[in-house]
């Protein structure tokens, strides 16, 4: 057993524990993908079974492969006529003009103006989709400056989970009904970004039934991933009292919205980076509940990690979700509630397992 | 006598106002051609200063430039919001070679627009900025040779239907 479970268990205050009621998935519209994609890798995703992109993940292109798609159970390809097949060589396959194609459709015509986001590797469209790319990187001083002759494109299709975050409900809010500060902790792919999107939205409106009151939020969000902003308004439900700063890096974006909106509340989304820390610790300084997420498997791993090591031992979370895909994304895999500052040691923290 | 007067003159004027025809296409492609020139101009100002969006500096580029060249440039932006799943540059050429009857440019013009196809809006700033300059002095030189022959073209076109006309109209008396 790790340290973190050794530890005391916080007496619960009432509220509602882990559950899978009122979950309401929302599947990735897919008049809202279609545009971006060539004609040639269009069809066959216009012509393929609702069932199945219900359960896509990702659609794939690799440039001389076969079209690809993602889906909770693993990677089928797609045939011309949208039909999944095992067998690679009826698949689809993507050619340079359709990648090229594709990539002048994500970036709308727009390339030049995309330059931060092919540092970054990807491009958000509107719906909050992400477009990974990859292909040759052009250095500038050892740091990617740009992506040159694209050759591969992963759409990370964005999907609304109402609900996904109401099993989190008891340790969202204290017994005062006072949000508290959250780190939700997983690898990729396994629903960081919807289950903030939820606790962001319980947050800022509040759980009636239950006698929680809504609280102002600002949610700094650098990859528009979280609200999926377009032309600066949220196209994701993201609560009637959250303030969203789009596509602004976190730690300058958390000092503006101290500064500009009062918030009750910080979010932000995949933290990592040194100055990351000083912005949410000055955030918290000013007495503001803090909510993000960051990439890792387990809460020991993210506390070894020299960037994220101070804000989990610091004290400044209270509360850990950790997150797998066993039961599919977003399965809440442990929550481990009280402040981490004795993490390494078995005497410090707390840990609750649902 | 009187009518055939009238009817001299009428020869007279259809030629002269044809000749007037022919020398204006001769101005108007120059006016087009340093219209288009300054299109390109402004079009690379929005996409490496404000690095707006290919339809957005497209419209705006259009938004302040007479027909038919600003045309062009709004049906290019049109093209590309259409969600047809045209490129930047797809959508340029075909808003220019759907506007090319009605302009004064000649098919060589037409082709220096055209030789922007391939990067239109696919590029870093720097390399946008390197092809729209390019086109945008080859335009230039074209404008340049345009305006020289404009001169003695308008001249000729002018005295040539006036005096196709007199000629004319004196086989007709």
């Amino acid at each position: 057993m790790s340290p973190l479970e050794t530890a005391v268990v916080r007496k619960s205050h009432g509220l509602p524990g882990p559950s899978r009621r009122r979950v309401s998935v929302r599947p990735p519209d897919r008049s809202e993908i279609l545009p971006y994609l060539a004609p040639g890798v269009r069809r066959p995703l216009e012509r393929l079974g609702g069932d199945l992109w219900a359960r896509a993940e990702e659609v794939r292109l690799r440039r001389g492969r076969p079209l690809s798609l993602v889906t909770d159970t693993g990677d089928v390809w797609l045939s011309p006529s949208g039909l999944p097949t095992e067998d690679a060589s009826s698949a689809h396959v993507v050619t340079a003009d359709e990648t090229t194609k594709t990539l002048s459709l994500v970036c709308e015509g727009s390339v030049y103006a995309l330059e931060e986001e092919f540092r970054h590797g990807f491009v958000t469209v509107r719906g909050g989709h992400r477009v990974g790319l990859v292909g040759r990187a052009v250095l500038d001083n050892g740091r990617v400056r740009t992506i040159t002759h694209v050759a591969g494109l992963n759409i990370r299709l964005s999907r609304e989970v109402r609900g996904a975050a109401r099993p989190l409900v008891r340790w969202l809010f204290d017994r005062r009904g006072r949000p508290v500060s959250t780190l939700i902790v997983s690898p990729p792919g396994c629903g960081k970004t919807t289950i903030l999107r939820d606790a962001v939205r319980l947050l800022s409106d509040g759980v009636p039934e239950l006698g929680l009151k809504g609280h102002r939020v600002g949610l700094v969000d650098e990859r528009s991933e979280v609200a999926a902003c377009y032309e600066g308004v949220p196209q994701r439900d993201v609560g009637l009292r959250t303030d969203v700063l789009d596509a602004c890096p976190k730690a300058e974006g958390v000092f503006l919205l101290l500064r500009a909106m009062s918030p009750e509340v910080i979010a932000a989304d995949e933290i990592g980076r040194p100055e990351d820390a000083a912005a949410l610790n000055e955030a918290a300084s000013t007495g503001a509940a803090v909510i993000a997420t960051a990439h890792g498997s387990s809460l020991e791993e993210v506390a070894a990690r020299p960037m994220l090591r101070d804000l989990v031992r610091g004290g400044l979370f209270r509360v850990f979700v950790i997150l797998s895909r066993r039961s599919g994304p977003g399965t809440i895999e442990r929550v481990v509630d009280g402040p981490l500052r004795g993490l390494g040691s078995p005497a410090g923290g707390g840990a609750v397992a649902p | 006598m009187l009518l055939e007067v009238a009817g001299f003159l009428a020869v007279v004027g259809a030629f002269a106002a044809a000749g007037n025809l022919v020398a204006a296409s001769y101005r108007a492609r120059t006016v087009q051609l340093a219209a288009f020139r300054t299109g390109l101009d402004l079009l690379e100002t929005e996409v490496t200063f404000a690095a707006a969006s290919m339809p957005v500096a497209l419209e705006r580029v259009g938004a302040g430039l007479a027909p038919p060249v600003g045309t062009v440039f709004q049906r290019a932006a049109a093209y590309l919001r259409s969600g047809a799943g045209l490129s930047a540059g797809e959508a340029w050429e075909r808003a220019a070679r759907d506007l090319f009857p009605d302009t004064a440019l000649e098919r060589d013009d037409l082709d220096v627009l055209l030789a922007l196809t391939p990067y239109l809006g696919v590029t870093d700033r720097e390399d946008q900025r390197r092809h729209l300059r390019l086109a945008a002095e080859r335009l230039r030189a074209r404008e340049e040779a345009a305006r020289a022959e404009q001169g003695a073209a308008e001249r000729m076109w002018r005295y040539l239907g006036v005096l196709g006309g007199l000629a004319c109209g004196l086989v007709f008396l």
